[in-house]
């Protein structure tokens, strides 16, 4: 019985995991015009379980959360459990400048993850996430040297590169976890320059295998106060993005011909984080905080009046659960979230870094016993700091669909 | 139903990705100056271009045309141009007696049919002759415009008027008293020369050439309600009754002369060969009429446009055409020029839709209109002929050998054979002098290029 269940379950996965891949690469996570540049918008957040709480993860754990930000943070998650969680999300965006306004809405798949407690030490979870997305589309002018006139010119892109991942936490002693995740990012990214007589477009193919590394250590001060504290790192490693370019006049194939691949870097990361739980009479506070960075300076840019630089992501969140024991009433048992996020991106244009301040505030609904809907609300702002330059104001509706079994009880009865 | 609904869940999460998509306005157009294009757009303006001449053809068909061309014009940029018309005349019925009709006078009716070809400030000048012999029809039915009456034939006026050429009314010239009497007389008395038998024998028709003093070719029209010999008489009756009788011409075997003896061009040794524009003054002349001539413009070193990136591609080609300054004072400009395209190994102009060497797509031939009122355009504007070509050096571009097509300008078919046109247009080395503005007034080919470079 237990076989058949995880057969059916493994090829239920596997078709999910097919079809949300397809998806993902069908469909535009974003559409802001800063995606032109390197593999596009670095995917911040992880739609999972913390999203409304500014989506830290580092230094926090608990037994249904399939912790991405820490491999080392699956060990809190309980024994007995087969959690599969599934998350989309919905973001609707305003883009302005100085004299320009435009509204977009876009709409994709996020995230698949399963993970199960495979021993009284070691947690593993395998997912499907995004790394980075691209989708923009630009209007611009090029001007007719010799003469007042220009032509107009059309530029677009879509794509994102995906991280298929394999995370395992083991359980040293009572409290101290490592973990390892063994990553698989891959990916197209299309960009397309249109004019009239002209179209030229380049298709970025990115492979790479990686690891990072966390640990985290989890204290009980008393019956009601624990602190969980957790870093994690990825080393720099070497990547190759093979290009493929085909340019069309408007009735010629003139090019279809394998570039020079272009040489790149997953750049070094680190990051620290810790949370502090309270039980107080039924209810239960959850106040954590994350950094991270990830050095992506030594990545020389190829493109002109853009440079890459260091990112850095602070968030911080709380969550309640006004009653945990004894639940007499639905909202009770719900958890309920407020978050804060400032990321510094990686992208440098003209010499202004572009930076996103978010808040976010989420609200989590039981259903199944174990099994829950996180709702969550991100609304932020994404700008350069330069006078006149691009502003996003967005609202990010994401929904997260964790679906918790028991697995592995032995039967009482026959 | 509770063990499965994760899985219905799931499978809903999926589906509900298929109902929503993404969206955006279709005009989306911040951040256009974050991108980095890796073309460049040029406008060249330097590519050459090769000018000549031809007089395509030496003879045409003139009869039965309703047209016909008379005068003489010496033109500075080509030679001397005589025409002279041929007519021959309906016999006309008789229904009066001789006792009661008497001769008055004798006039000889015409229109201009709004074409001319020379100085029509002075008068116009034509002498008008009875013709000897009869207008002979070729075997094939044609006459051409190298045909003639042969014959001394006998003048019947000489005359200089101011001809209203632009008006197209019916004009009348007298003629003398005698020949009119003579007809007259002839068809009221039934006499056996004015015969339906012997008619033409005795009135073969008659002819309109160059009268003293001759500056200008000018085109009448030549139909049987324009062009007729009248004889206006009376009757003594009660009353005195005015009337008129009227031998009209018979179109069908009128035909005009005209001939050009390409004084001022150089001689070549076929007729088809073009004559560069070195050698007529870096000019290039265009012509219809008789002797019509075409305009061959080649670009020998349009391939040279390829060198100027990895990847070149024409977006837009404009041709302007531009006719000298001051030499159509006297000669006014066709008010149309049509391109053709010209296939060197069939040595003919492509006058209908065809595609070109390389091009899935039709291209058609195509006008170019002058601005009305050009006379009043004045330095540095200029008037000028356009010519969207941007297909056909598109399709050019990297073509060698035979595929290597030429533009032919040309008077458009319409107004080529009932219209003496000319347009002389400068190359692009023409010279105007002490005048400051010549670079601005040659041919001009504006080609932008899109440019790719990795």
């Amino acid at each position: 019985m237990m076989i058949y269940n995880v057969i059916k379950t493994v090829s239920l996965l596997f078709l999910s995991v097919i079809l949300l891949s397809l998806d993902i690469q069908a469909q535009n996570s974003t559409s802001s015009p800063f995606t032109i540049f390197g593999i596009g918008e670095i995917e911040m957040r992880d739609f999972g379980r913390t999203t409304g709480m500014g989506s830290v993860g580092i230094g926090f754990q608990s037994d249904n959360f399939l912790n991405c930000r820490n491999p080392a943070g699956l060990s809190g998650v309980d024994t007995l459990r087969f959690i599969l969680d599934v998350s989309a999300a919905v973001k609707i965006s305003e883009f302005r400048t100085s004299y320009q306004k435009e509204h977009t809405t876009d709409f994709n798949f996020r995230s698949l993850a399963v993970g199960v407690r495979l021993s009284k030490r070691w947690t593993s979870s395998v997912g499907l996430s995004p790394y980075s997305n691209v989708g923009y589309r630009l209007s611009g002018q090029q001007t007719i040297q010799g003469t007042p006139d220009y032509v107009a010119l059309n530029f677009s892109g879509s794509g994102g590169v995906n991280k298929f991942y394999w995370a395992n936490a083991y359980e040293i002693f009572h409290g101290l976890s490592l973990g390892v995740t063994s990553s698989y990012i891959f990916g197209n990214i299309t960009h397309n320059e249109d004019m009239e007589v002209f179209s030229i477009k380049n298709t970025y193919n990115i492979n790479k295998i990686y690891f990072d590394f966390g640990v985290q250590y989890s204290h009980w001060f008393g019956q009601f106060t624990n602190v969980t504290v957790g870093g994690v790192y990825g080393y720099k490693s070497k990547m190759s993005i093979q290009r493929t370019q085909v340019i069309t006049s408007s009735t010629t194939m003139e090019r279809n011909e394998r570039q020079p691949d272009i040489k790149t870097y997953v750049p070094e990361s680190y990051g620290a984080g810790f949370s502090i739980l309270r039980n107080k009479k039924a209810a239960e506070w959850i106040f954590a905080a994350d950094y991270r960075y990830k050095n992506w300076s030594v990545d020389p840019s190829r493109h002109k009046g853009l440079t890459y630089t260091d990112s850095h992501t602070y968030s911080a969140g709380l969550q309640l659960t006004p009653n945990k024991k004894r639940v007499e009433k639905y909202i009770q048992a719900m958890r309920f979230q407020l978050g804060a996020c400032y990321n510094q991106s990686y992208l440098k244009v003209n010499g202004y870094q572009v930076d996103d301040y978010s808040i976010s505030a989420g609200a989590a609904f039981p259903f199944r016993n174990m099994s829950y809907i996180n709702v969550a609300v991100n609304v932020g702002e994404s700008k350069t700091g330069r006078r006149g330059g691009i502003t996003e104001r967005y609202v990010l509706l994401s929904v997260n669909l964790s679906l918790i079994e028991r697995w592995f009880a032995k039967r009482q009865w026959d | 139903m509770i063990k499965y609904m994760w899985r219905i869940a799931c499978a809903g999460l999926l589906f509900w990705g298929l109902l929503f998509s993404s969206c955006k306005d279709e005009d989306f157009k911040i951040g256009g100056y974050l991108a980095d294009s890796h073309t460049t757009v040029v406008m060249v303006d330097t590519v050459t271009i090769r000018v000549s001449s031809l007089v395509a053809a030496d003879s045409v068909v003139t009869s039965n045309k309703a047209i016909g061309f008379s005068g003489i014009y010496t033109d500075p940029q080509i030679g001397a141009t005589q025409a002279q018309i041929y007519m021959e005349f309906n016999r006309t019925s008789n229904s009066e007696s001789d006792r009661y009709a008497t001769f008055d006078s004798v006039t000889f009716v015409l229109r201009p049919n709004g074409s001319y070809y020379g100085d029509t400030v002075e008068h116009a000048a034509f002498k008008i002759s009875k013709l000897v012999n009869k207008i002979e029809k070729r075997d094939n039915g044609y006459l051409y415009s190298a045909s003639r009456v042969p014959g001394s034939h006998v003048q019947l006026v000489d005359t200089a008027f101011k001809l209203k050429v632009r008006e197209q009314k019916n004009f009348e010239v007298r003629l003398p008293d005698s020949f009119g009497k003579w007809l007259f007389q002839g068809i009221l008395r039934s006499e056996e020369a004015f015969n339906t038998d012997n008619y033409l024998k005795t009135f073969p028709g008659l002819a309109i050439s160059a009268g003293t003093g001759s500056n200008c070719v000018h085109g009448l029209t030549i139909t049987d309600s324009t062009c007729i010999v009248r004889i206006h008489y009376h009757v003594n009756s009660t009353d005195r009754t005015e009337k008129k009788m009227n031998f009209v011409v018979n179109q069908a075997n009128s035909f005009y002369n005209l001939n050009n003896d390409k004084a001022k061009l150089p001689s070549c040794n076929a007729k088809s060969d073009p004559i560069p524009s070195s050698q007529t003054g870096n000019k290039g002349i265009v012509m219809s009429g008789s002797t019509p001539m075409y305009a061959r413009l080649e670009f020998p070193h349009l391939n040279q446009l390829s060198l100027l990136g990895q990847i070149v591609k024409i977006q837009k080609a404009t041709l302007y055409v531009r006719p000298i300054r001051h030499l159509y004072d006297t000669v006014p400009l066709p008010p149309k020029l049509n391109m053709y395209y010209f296939d060197p190994t069939s040595n003919i102009i492509l006058s209908s839709a065809i595609k070109l060497p390389g091009s899935s797509s039709t291209s058609n031939t195509q006008s170019g209109n002058l601005p009305e009122n050009y006379q009043y355009i004045q330095s540095p504007n200029f008037p000028q002929y356009t010519f969207d070509v941007t297909d056909f050096m598109s399709s050019q571009l990297g073509k060698i050998g035979y595929d290597k097509w030429a533009l032919s300008l040309a008077i458009p078919d319409d107004s080529r054979e009932t219209t003496l046109q000319r347009l002389v247009f400068s190359d692009q080395k023409f010279w105007y002098g002490s005048d400051s503005q010549s670079e601005n007034n040659r041919i001009r080919l504006e080609v932008t290029c899109v440019i790719y470079n990795d």
